[in-house]
């Protein structure tokens, strides 16, 4: 029993929810406990799971109620089985759970009786709960709740997780879970053995469904014909992959569009609290280190929170219809060739938008190897932090007057990433050690209508996630660049100077033989550092270092291509080239210049030596794959 | 014969009637419900020579190739 020293948030009951996928373990979790919960990492591992108090219309404090992901057994294959397995026996935020509710799918109860059979014989105080009881009502099906209690020697109530019918009952019964022995470790069954509890399953559930239905099984069979008939659709081999692409393009150009209104106002409202602050005091280093320290690297992450809600809410909906399964089953086969499965597609299609949410977005991927790989290929996905890089240099390259091969370089570039990703992917996947079966078997939910209140808290819990998780890092990091680009000289007026001075500078001027061979001289190197607080700020820094005071942002894009033409380094030479812009290209589609992905992926890598792997591979296959073209290109008599 | 049989076709019933291979994976299959005795209809399969998919009462299971080669089928 749980000691009151060793008891870290509980005092008084804690129950677990286990249950297969799909079973509707969560619904029944967001109705127990409301909006007051919060999710938490499993030490060392990146699957979360949730705990929350009951809501306040259900009773007192004393009880706390714990999600688990999904599990067709005790006898866990997959790391977030192994999650479930742990958060029963050697949970780390209650020490041991008080008693467990096994969510069990009513339309499927012969699958999912052997969980509770299993979970039975472990010696936990436990309940059952059937849930689809709407779709179930809506059929005329009724279980025989009683056969099915006395059959199984423990509590068994319906829930109705449209309603929430049965809630209170449900609270009242878990209340009243009380321990009778120690729990043992699951026992795995023999061959033998499983197959007779798995007769024994479906004649109890035969017996359940057939004492107050006739013909349950064909009524049965109804609720899943809907479904069945839009499969035929929506995994046809031609109209299934015409209707992904055109789902997939629906959301991800409404991360772009919708969200920018709310980027916008975002932004508005940090440059007014920049130009707040500097008004305070306007010369002080104090509001210079708040304003273009503070504000603005809050500001820099900040501004993609709408983009970030949109793709949780556009993931979440196709999750909650039961699409996901299929998309995911749909491109399994071109993704299993690079080593990962049809769940990675998601994320890296996510990476398109923004690495920072892509990489959240893993943690769906049961597989810790295929986790690892797509994580590790996502910052290769060009961001939309790199569109004003991509189209500074393509304007340089063409000065504008050839729509045709700019949208052409613009699509080689995207084309280039992805094909960057699936070559890395092969690679990586021959150093990832497989720990455990890569197994592809994916159920495909029945497609149900979401809930719209559920879908957007869920979408806010999962923001807010990344706003507390990356916060800090991004925070230590922008202050680390702040300080690097004022000192020493930050009495200086010439921006240009106090650039030149600065450390930042000075390790512009330290790294220069290094970009050098890139064709570059040290304030394209000094852009490239500061890049790595957002790649965007390489074009604002560029325009400081080349001394343009022009704050219109239309025509000071013109100036600066205007200066790229005719700057020249120490030599007299000209910086800015066919050859140089072409790397500089090169460089961006690579490198990864990003420290709010390098912060994200160090918390959920759970790992800095693999976020650090992935930073030095990255920029350094950036930095010999420049200097190998940009030579060639020399070589060969291209300026 | 197994599920990915060539000769198998869309729209037919067939009998689980044993497994081969992996212990882990026939565990799993028997775990997702798959075991001998009952019957499943071929619904098709994903494009590119991707996962089968296959509908049992009222489950609808996609299975990857070497998934579904552990599967030992008679027609129903």
């Amino acid at each position: 029993m749980r000691s009151s020293e060793t008891s870290l948030t509980v005092d008084g009951k804690a129950i677990a929810l286990i249950g297969a996928p799909n079973s509707g373990k969560t619904t029944l979790y967001n109705w127990l406990t409301g909006s007051r919960f919060k999710t938490v990492n499993y030490p060392g591992a990146t699957v979360e799971f949730s705990l929350g108090k009951l809501a306040p219309h259900l009773g007192d404090d004393s009880v706390q109620v714990m999600d688990t992901p999904g599990t067709y057994s005790l006898h866990p294959k997959s790391a977030d089985e192994w999650v479930t397995l742990r958060a029963l026996y050697e949970n780390p935020n209650l020490e041991k759970v008080d008693g467990v509710i096994v969510v069990v799918d009513g339309t499927q109860i012969s699958r999912h009786l052997p969980l509770v059979m299993q979970l039975r014989e472990t010696g936990f105080p436990m309940m059952v709960v059937i849930t689809m009881s709407d779709l179930l009502r809506r059929e005329g099906v009724e279980i025989d709740m009683g056969y099915l209690s006395q059959t199984l020697a423990c509590p068994v109530l319906p829930f109705d997780g449209l309603l929430a019918g049965g809630l209170k009952e449900i609270v009242a019964e878990a209340k009243k879970l009380q321990w009778v022995k120690e729990p043992i470790r699951p026992k795995v069954w023999p061959f033998e053995i499983q197959e007779t509890k798995l007769q024994e399953s479906e004649k109890i559930a035969e017996k359940a469904l057939n004492q107050f239905t006739e013909k349950a099984q064909e009524k049965l069979n109804k609720i899943v014909s809907t479904t069945e008939k839009l499969d035929r659709v929506l995994l046809h081999p031609i109209f299934g992959i015409v209707l992904f692409v055109g789902i997939m393009s629906a959301l991800f150009s409404s991360v772009y569009w919708l969200a920018t209104p709310f980027m916008d106002l975002i932004d508005g409202w940090f440059t007014t609290a920049n130009e707040a602050v500097v008004a305070l005091a306007p010369d002080a280093l104090w509001t210079d280190f708040l304003a273009n320290g503070v504000v603005t690297s809050f500001a820099a992450f900040m501004v993609f929170v709408p983009q970030i809600f949109i793709l949780f809410f556009g993931i979440g909906l196709l999750e909650s219809t039961g699409y996901l399964a299929r998309a995911a089953t749909l491109i399994d086969r071109p993704f299993s060739a690079l080593g990962m499965s049809g769940r990675s597609f998601v994320p890296l299609l996510s990476g398109f938008a923004c690495a920072v949410p892509a990489i959240i977005a893993t943690r769906n991927i049961p597989s810790t190897k295929d986790r690892l790989i797509t994580s590790f290929i996502v910052p290769l996905m060009s961001c939309s932090a790199r569109l004003p890089v991509y189209a500074l240099c393509i304007a340089f390259l063409f000065h504008g007057d050839s729509a045709w091969k700019a949208g052409a370089s613009l699509a080689a570039l995207y084309l280039g990433s992805v094909l960057l990703g699936a070559l890395a992917a092969g690679i990586v996947s021959r150093f990832i050690p497989r720990k455990e079966n890569s197994f592809f078997m994916m159920e495909l939910p029945i497609y149900r209508r979401p809930k719209l209140r559920v879908l957007l808290r869920q979408s806010w819990t999962r923001t807010y996630s990344y706003i507390k998780r990356a916060g800090p890092v991004i925070f230590a990091f922008a202050v680390v660049i702040w300080v690097g680009s004022t000192f020493p000289n930050y009495k200086a007026q010439d921006p240009y100077q106090k650039l030149s001075d600065s450390y930042v500078g000075q390790l512009g001027k330290v790294i220069e033989p290094v970009v050098a061979p890139m064709g570059v001289d040290w304030r394209v190197g000094v852009g490239l550092i500061s890049a790595f607080a957002a790649r965007e700020v390489f074009v604002s820094s560029l325009a400081v270092t080349f001394n343009i005071t022009d704050a219109d942002e239309e025509s000071q894009q013109q100036s600066l291509l205007t200066q790229m033409g005719t700057a020249v380094n120490s030599q007299g030479e000209k910086i800015f080239t066919v050859s140089s812009v072409i790397g500089l290209m090169i460089f961006f589609l690579i490198a990864l210049q990003c420290m709010s992905t390098v912060g994200v992926q160090i918390r959920e890598s759970g790992s800095w030596k693999f976020a650090i792997t992935q930073l030095v591979a990255f920029n350094l296959a950036a930095y010999v794959l420049v200097v190998v073209v940009v030579q060639g290109l020399r070589f060969l008599g291209v300026p | 014969m197994n599920l990915l049989d060539s000769k198998i076709k869309p729209g037919h019933s067939l009998e689980i009637v044993g497994f081969s291979g992996d212990p882990a994976l026939r565990e799993r299959l028997i775990e997702m419900g798959l075991r001998i005795g009952i019957t499943l209809t071929i619904l098709g399969r994903a494009p590119f020579g991707g996962p089968l998919l296959i509908r049992f009462k009222n489950s609808f299971l996609a299975l990857r190739n070497e998934e579904a080669l552990c599967a030992q089928v008679k027609q129903a």
